[in-house]
């Protein structure tokens, strides 16, 4: 319940707030939410499995973002940038469509 | 796309990309923790305050990154409006300025008149002019002649294939054949046509001096009505329209007009000029001497 409370503050703060991000970092800020919401798909569907590790969530989303952001620079360094987005955006929504489809069949045993 | 599937092991490689990307979707590291002491993690671990930072965080980006990219789509709707509006002062303003040329054009020419009238070489010269401006079509001409209306087929008879649509090349045989019927000056839709008029198709629209025109198309000529409708009626290319309208459901008629209004060519542009010397004026008719 908490968490979920402190994800929901987030959002309204951010909505509220409009805090302004550096022009540098903007082009990096989707994907990053992105790869932060597959570590979290990731984090509910462990819960739920009974597998939870709190090092394991902090490890795997600050890497995800991290890691994301690093290859979509690197993508606009080399001049693929469009491309490699793309690619991490597909990888990416295929892991959190999968771990949606678990967290559904374990909610609704369906 | 199940976990099960990733089990059975799989005669070709292709499919190996997909099936690790959705069999290690739950992060490995956990199965991984949970096998090395099993006795740990349970409801506690949820709430430390690295997991609530941590989903702070994710909120908080997500509901900035919508923030922006509201911003920059606003951002972009404001920088069309302000082109849209900018192009349409500079278009005001050049048709502002087209029709002052038009007027001075026209003062331009009476006081020409005016000053080639006073000697007899001059007079001639006028008349020279006179009849260049008609014939180049810089000048507007009414009279009596004939108009053609060509239209394309109704929608519903149209093929994939374009059959039922008015071309560039059919509008250019109608205007050739009426030159070669001895009209003296030709128009469509309202658009005179000069010697250097280009007629061409670019996609669906007809294009007449990079002015784009829409079926129905009214070719207007001025000529003699005598000679004019026959001739172009028996030309071929009247006669090939004739058999088209059966078959593709074109439009296509001919009618006599009396009093045909053209329009002059809009803004000539000037290459070259000669100036003309002054000649004395002729005496005036009262002082004497013949004039």
């Amino acid at each position: 319940m908490i968490p979920a409370l402190a994800l929901v503050l987030g959002v309204l703060a951010g909505l509220v707030f409009e805090p302004t991000v550096p022009v540098s970092l903007q082009p990096y800020l989707p994907i990053a939410v992105v790869a932060a919401l597959d570590a979290l798909f990731g984090a509910v569907r462990a819960q739920l499995d009974g597998i939870f590790n709190e090092r394991v969530f902090v490890v795997s989303f600050v890497s995800n973002v991290l890691v994301a952001a690093l290859v979509v620079f690197l993508g606009d360094q080399l001049g693929v940038g469009g491309q490699l987005s793309t690619g991490v955006v597909v990888v990416l929504g295929i892991r959190i469509f999968t771990n949606a489809a678990a967290i559904r069949r374990h909610v609704f045993h369906a | 796309m199940s976990i099960g599937r990733a089990q059975e092991p799989r005669r070709d490689g292709s499919m190996s990309l997909l099936v690790d990307m959705s069999s290690t979707a739950l992060d490995p590291g956990y199965e991984e923790a949970a096998r090395r002491n099993p006795a740990s993690e349970g409801r506690h671990g949820r709430r430390s305050p690295a997991i609530l930072l941590a989903l702070t965080l994710i909120g908080l980006s997500t509901g900035v990154v919508a923030v922006q990219t509201r911003r920059d789509a606003d951002k972009a709707s404001s920088v069309r409006r302000a082109l849209v509006a900018d192009v349409q002062d500079r278009t005001r303003a050049t048709d502002a300025l087209s029709a002052q040329a038009t007027t001075l054009r026209a003062e331009v020419s009476l006081v020409r008149r005016d000053a080639l009238s006073k000697n007899a070489a001059g007079r001639a010269l006028a008349a020279q002019v006179a009849l260049l401006e008609l014939v180049t079509a810089e000048v507007p001409v009414r009279g009596p002649g004939i108009v053609v209306v060509l239209e394309d087929a109704v929608s519903a008879e149209r093929s994939a294939s374009g059959d039922g649509r008015i071309f560039d090349r059919d509008i250019q045989d109608v205007v050739n054949a009426l030159w070669a019927a001895g009209a003296e000056a030709i128009s469509i839709n309202g658009q005179r046509f000069t010697s250097l008029t280009a007629i061409r198709s670019a996609g669906d629209a007809v294009l007449v001096d990079l002015r784009p025109l829409a079926s129905p198309y009214r070719v207007s000529a001025v000529g003699r009505v005598d000679t004019l409708e026959p001739a172009f009626v028996d030309s071929a290319t009247a006669r090939r329209f004739k058999t088209w309208t059966s078959l593709y459901g074109l439009g296509f008629s001919v009618t006599r007009q009396d009093a045909l209004r053209l329009p002059a060519a809009p803004d000539p542009v000037l290459r070259h000029a000669v100036a003309v010397s002054p000649a004395p004026a002729d005496p005036a008719p009262g002082s004497g001497g013949s004039s």
